[in-house]
């Protein structure tokens, strides 16, 4: 049995959260005598009607969320967030028509960051304010917020938690979930701070150091230039927006246990932590070599590839130079990284170093299991056995993921995208990348695809997101079964 | 409070829902990875796979920060070690231990000794056949509660066929001329609790709990139409397990003859060696030839003991049939209770309540003096004392508003004159208060009853 009333109720507690938060962008926009007013006026009052609609027409007392429940209210929250965030985008003139603002809300809020527009500038300065919100909100997630603050979220709390936060375990920072959900949420806010006093020190002008900074701890990747980071020529901003984006690409719980607990050693010897620094340090390294070939200047060559690098494998999608020019075998690199990602617990997409590792080990033991027939070898992380379940899980998302990777590759090709520019679509929407490789490079868009090319690469990011069982289960027979 | 739990079975989770709903920090540590997984989904708690004896998995749960340590594993080895470590590596103050080996008054020395320091040791057999015997003799009575030292009474009663009371309203009670000071204080209808007003009528299979000074006990039990307490002088028991023996060890003393039905010969022996007068048969208790072998018609009372819920439970109906004049059942799984009460067992016992309510007694200790939790979860007798300054007091009881749910039953001034309030009743503070009322309002009113409540949780 769902209890639509409860979720629906609930659901409409999340507009209008969304909606308060276009609030805030009408402020702004209001201060600024800005052109996206009109736009972002009606779609708060839109956002507010839907919201206040559905709380008042599913009043009912609060009651606790099942499994089922709490996987629905999951996919209708953010699905809801990818509709009311287009709103303002579809009012405006510039975008064509609603598959578009759709596609740009969508991937604002799964902090993608692909675009479909060609002249980021000519937007009113509100939307791009907007654009970069949407970004943050969804970088720690909708409803891991509204644990932390809605009370109604009480034991089934859980249930949403593991729903949408990427790799979570069963471990929580403290006994009470709501207090888990906030303490993640203040430590986000905290790094926010902190980047944009550095960044409008490193000569930012604040409005664009706020946008930057919501994106880079998001790991989304929306800019307010045409060419991203480039646009500043600063490498001072650049190292800022490394920094950054390194920080983001971390398990948050990994930073409550050194900033909150104070504990650096869990800090540095957490395996994850470690193989996340030895992979993107690899990365540069190798970047940098096939770089150097053809650049005069060593150092800068390192701050290029390492820009790119961290950049791409968090997720985050900003580009400090046209990576689409590069070497064949750096771009490959660079799309492998896409589907390594980030930590798990962190706000960036992909399959999660820590998956990739243990994915290692099951292969390794497989090589060892070949050798010792008789013998029984636990996979191991951080100084603890796995449980084969969570092994079998593991290896059941990989499957899944690839699985859906390849569908919408074929849907891509099928729509007449050439294959090298599906993949890497396919995958920068995903992993919640952005700016893919060939015709959807960093110096290119999403605008020029298909409408229903959009849709499914929409459908895409969501599903990477919410690591594909939470949207995908609801395609399932069982899950509608009493 | 931050508080860690060992052992995440009923008992740890009955106590663990109660301790978050009174906003409590509670970390459960549970060997089984599939309880954990269940837990995660019940409770409001951080879930730490592991053995509660191990030094590690006790850190990894936050020993250092925890200030209270309740171990209720299903192992008493467990339990002590889990104890032991706290002791050497933690501050924790207080620490609860559940303990089932029948030496548990050798281990007393040793517990409250320095090495461990706990505060508490619960045995729950013990505790359980304590609260068994009070009613072995009183056949129409399914359980007798003391409140103030036993000047105040709580008995639960079962509404039966041919009781004059049924159909009647607490009105028509109320005109019949009761003794004067008793009071109906809740009734249990299936699985609704229901706190009865003037209208409400009592129904057949209805579980009534009564609360009345100690004085006018006798009063109360004829204007029931109950029969009294007559002297007990033949009791069976069913099932040779711990709490069998301990309460047939202390009916011998009583000097009643007892007969105890266990099935496994071995233990049979065992049991012969430990008690003086009691008679144990080798036979299957559950038997009806058996039962009227041994000569049923007439005994006092039969008392299923064994481990099993559903033997207990049929066990004792077909003793009701063959003649018990009362039959108890130990009945663990608490959704079985209210279908068992209207099955017509006079009294049943759960020894994870009673170990629950001893917990949280515990906890609570300081401004509560008891909790009895009465049927599952679902409703709480309290006592304790006002203090000056609280939202309730100095107010007439029919002004202060007390939730739907709620009701004081007692209110005993510190002269010791106990009054069975009104409406127009005044509690003032040092008066001691005993009320019932649903689970989920025992917070709010604990905070209405003593003043600074909140502030000294927090």
């Amino acid at each position: 049995m769902i209890g639509w009333r409860n979720i629906l109720q609930i659901a409409g507690y999340f507009i209008l959260a969304l909606a308060a938060s276009l609030g805030l962008v009408v402020l702004f926009a209001l201060f600024n005598d800005d052109a996206g007013f009109d736009a972002l006026v009606l779609a708060t009052l839109i956002a507010v009607g839907l919201g206040g609609f559905l709380c008042l027409a599913c009043r009912c007392s609060p009651r606790q969320i099942s499994n089922r429940e709490g996987i629905l209210l999951v996919v209708i929250t953010w699905v809801a967030a990818g509709l009311v965030g287009a709103l303002p985008f579809y009012f405006s003139a510039h975008f064509g028509n609603f598959t578009d603002a759709f596609f740009e809300s969508i991937s604002g809020f799964t902090t993608t960051g692909a675009t479909i527009l060609e002249d980021i500038e000519a937007l009113p300065r509100s939307l791009l304010l907007w654009r970069s919100l949407t970004h943050w909100i969804g970088g720690m997630g909708i409803i891991l917020l509204g644990i932390a603050i809605l009370p109604l979220l009480g034991t089934g709390g859980m249930e949403l938690y593991r729903a949408e936060f990427s790799g979570a375990s069963s471990e929580r920072l403290t006994p009470r979930i709501a207090e888990t959900a906030l303490a993640l949420w203040k430590l986000y806010l905290a790094f926010s701070v902190a980047e944009f006093l550095a960044l409008w020190a490193a000569g930012m002008d604040y409005f664009d150091a706020i946008c930057h900074t919501f994106s880079t701890m998001a790991t989304g990747g929306f800019s307010t230039r045409n060419a991203s980071i480039e646009s500043f020529s600063s490498p001072a901003i650049e190292f800022i927006i490394i920094f950054f984006m390194v920080v983001a690409g971390i398990n948050f719980t990994q930073h409550y246990r050194l900033l909150m607990e104070r504990r650096p050693r869990a800090f540095f010897t957490d395996y994850e932590t470690r193989f996340y620094f030895v992979l993107l340090a690899a990365a540069t390294a190798a970047v940098t070599l096939t770089l150097n070939l053809s650049s005069p200047n060593f150092f800068e060559a390192i701050r290029v590839a390492l820009f790119q690098v961290v950049s791409i494998m968090t997720g985050t999608g900003f580009s400090s130079a046209d990576f689409g020019l590069w070497s064949p075998f750096a771009q490959l690199l660079l799309l492998a990284l896409m589907f390594v990602g980030g930590c798990t617990g962190s706000t960036t997409g992909g399959m999660k170093v820590a998956r990739i590792f243990l994915l290692f080990r099951v292969v390794a033991r497989e090589f060892r299991r070949i050798v010792e027939r008789r013998g029984i070898f636990a996979i191991r992380f951080n100084r603890e056995a796995v449980s084969e379940s969570t092994v079998q899980s593991l290896l059941n998302l990989v499957y899944i993921a690839f699985l859906i990777n390849f569908a919408a590759c074929m849907a891509l090709t099928a729509l007449g995208v050439d294959v090298f520019t599906a993949i890497s679509a396919v995958a920068a929407s995903m992993f919640n990348i952005g700016p893919g490789l060939g015709k959807v490079g960093p110096s290119e868009t999403y605008g020029h695809l298909p409408h229903l090319a959009k849709w499914v690469l929409s459908f895409c990011m969501l599903a990477g997101r919410l690591e594909y069982y939470t949207l995908l289960v609801l395609f399932t027979g069982a899950f509608w079964r009493k | 409070m931050r508080i860690l739990i060992l052992g995440g079975g009923a008992v740890g989770t009955l106590v663990a829902r109660r301790l978050i709903r009174e906003k409590n920090e509670v970390t459960i540590v549970e060997g089984s990875e599939e309880r954990c997984v269940e837990l995660e989904e019940i409770l409001d708690a951080k879930i730490i796979r592991g053995s509660a004896s191990s030094i590690r998995v006790l850190k990894k749960a936050g020993l250092g920060e925890a200030e209270m340590l309740i171990a209720v594993t299903n192992s008493d080895e467990a339990n002590l070690l889990g104890c032991l470590i706290a002791q050497v590596h933690s501050e924790i103050k207080i620490k609860v231990a559940r303990l089932r080996t029948h030496e548990v008054d050798h281990w007393q020395s040793v517990c409250s000794s320095e090495i461990l320091n706990i505060d508490l040791v619960i045995h729950p057999d013990r505790e359980t056949a304590d609260r068994i015997l009070r009613v072995v003799g009183l056949p129409g009575i399914s359980e007798i509660l003391d409140f103030a030292e036993g000047r105040v009474k709580l008995i639960g009663t079962n509404v039966t066929q041919d009781s004059w009371v049924v159909g009647k309203s607490m009105a028509d009670l109320e005109k019949s001329g009761p003794p004067k000071n008793s009071l109906v204080a809740m009734v249990f209808r299936g699985q609704k609790v229901i706190v009865p007003r003037g209208e409400d009528r009592l129904r057949v299979g209805d579980h009534v709990y009564i609360v009345l000074p100690a004085d006018k006990m006798s009063e109360t039990l004829e204007f029931m139409g109950i029969p009294e307490a007559s002297r007990v002088k033949r009791v069976f028991i069913l099932g040779g397990k711990q709490i069998g023996i301990e309460v047939a060890l202390q009916l011998e003393e009583m000097g009643v003859q007892v007969k105890l039905f266990e099935r496994d010969l071995a233990r049979c022996e065992k049991i012969s060696g430990l008690v003086e007068t009691t008679v144990v048969v080798h036979a299957d208790g559950s038997d009806q030839q058996t039962l009227a072998d041994e000569n049923i018609e007439g005994i006092d009372a039969f008392l299923a003991l064994t481990g099993d819920d559903e033997e207990n439970i049929i066990a004792s109906l077909l003793a009701k049939r063959v003649g018990a004049r009362k039959a108890i059942a130990l009945v663990n799984r608490l959704d079985f209770v209210p279908m068992a009460q209207l099955l017509g067992i006079n009294s049943i016992f759960s020894s994870r309540l009673v170990v629950v309510d001893r917990i949280l007694q515990f906890v609570r200790k300081g401004h509560v003096l008891s909790v009895t939790t009465l049927r599952e979860e679902e409703a709480e007798a309290i006592e304790l004392v006002a203090t000056p300054g609280a939202r309730f007091l100095g107010k007439q009881l029919k002004d202060v508003h007390l939730p739907r749910g709620a009701i004081v039953g007692a209110i005993v001034r510190p002269s010791g004159k106990v009054i069975i309030p009104r409406g127009n009743a005044i509690i003032q503070a040092g008066d001691r208060v005993i009320f019932f009322c649903l689970e989920h309002l025992v917070p709010e009113l604990e905070s209405a009853f003593i003043a600074d409540l909140g502030r000294e949780k927090a």
